[in-house]
């Protein structure tokens, strides 16, 4: 039985930790996704295969997951840009209009 | 005052080709753009903090002709986004060309459309291939993170 391997996915939100995750999980009828954040309670079952597939864009195309990739970019700079907006209609309201 | 409906983005891909992302700003057009179009302002952001990116330079040179370059640090490795503008039309309209990646240049057009003191922003990102649009490092789902993770698996 080859060695059992565990990979830990990090990152910021929304950048497409889960979607990676299960991706790998696919791999092969060995390997499990295990969402930490949801499923803290779960019960290890058993070990992964080594993996030997590839993940690439194309993986992730096919889930349309790159889509709410850049959905969630967009959303989260255009909130910023609302703050940056807001700090220009105050500055305008403080020091008039020029 | 928030509604969620006045700040809602919306991401559409209208063809293979192309992004459309939508969103209404409650502010005039004309701050608007100089959010667009000044470095300062920009740079505060056109880059999400919870993205981790450490924006290093930002260079706007907003006529058309003109020249922009971001450059950000991410895990000791430098990234640069850079291309030419081809249209600014002030608080209305601006163009650019974005020359990062091989081939044709993807372009984004941004609309600024005031009424009632608010600005329909719309975002067109036009790229020259499905394949361009799909591996756009920009959308989210980052090729050389990607790139890394397949190391990692093959040395596993």
């Amino acid at each position: 039985m080859p060695e059992g391997r565990v990979v830990f996915l990090t990152g910021a939100p929304g950048v497409g930790k889960s979607t990676i995750g299960r991706a790998l999980a696919e791999c092969s009828e060995r390997s499990f996704f295990l969402d930490l954040d949801a499923f803290r309670a779960n019960v290890v079952r058993g070990l992964a295969q080594p993996s030997t597939c590839r993940v690439g864009p194309r993986v992730l195309a096919g889930e349309a997951a790159w889509i709410e990739g850049y959905r969630r970019l967009w959303v989260a700079r255009l909130d910023a840009l609302d703050l940056v907006v807001e700090d220009l209609k105050r500055m305008e309201a403080t020091h008039g209009n020029d | 005052m928030e509604t969620t409906n006045a700040r809602q983005t919306n991401v559409e891909r209208i063809s293979d080709l192309e992004l459309v992302v939508t969103r209404t700003i409650n502010a005039p057009a004309r701050l608007v753009f100089e959010a667009w179009t000044t470095a300062e302002l920009f740079r505060r952001w056109w880059v999400p903090r919870s993205y981790g990116l450490n924006l290093v330079a930002c260079e706007l040179d907003v006529r058309v002709g003109g020249l922009y370059r971001l450059a950000f640090l991410h895990d000791g490795s430098a990234m640069e986004f850079f291309g030419t503008y081809l249209e600014v039309d002030p608080s209305s309209r601006l163009v650019w060309t974005n020359d990062e990646a091989d081939g044709d240049p993807a372009v984004t057009t941004v609309t600024f459309e005031e009424s009632d003191g608010k600005t329909r922003l719309t975002v067109r990102n036009l790229y020259p291939s499905k394949e361009a649009l799909e591996s756009d490092g920009s959308t989210g789902a980052l090729p050389e993170v990607l790139d890394q993770l397949d190391e990692l698996l093959a040395s596993l």
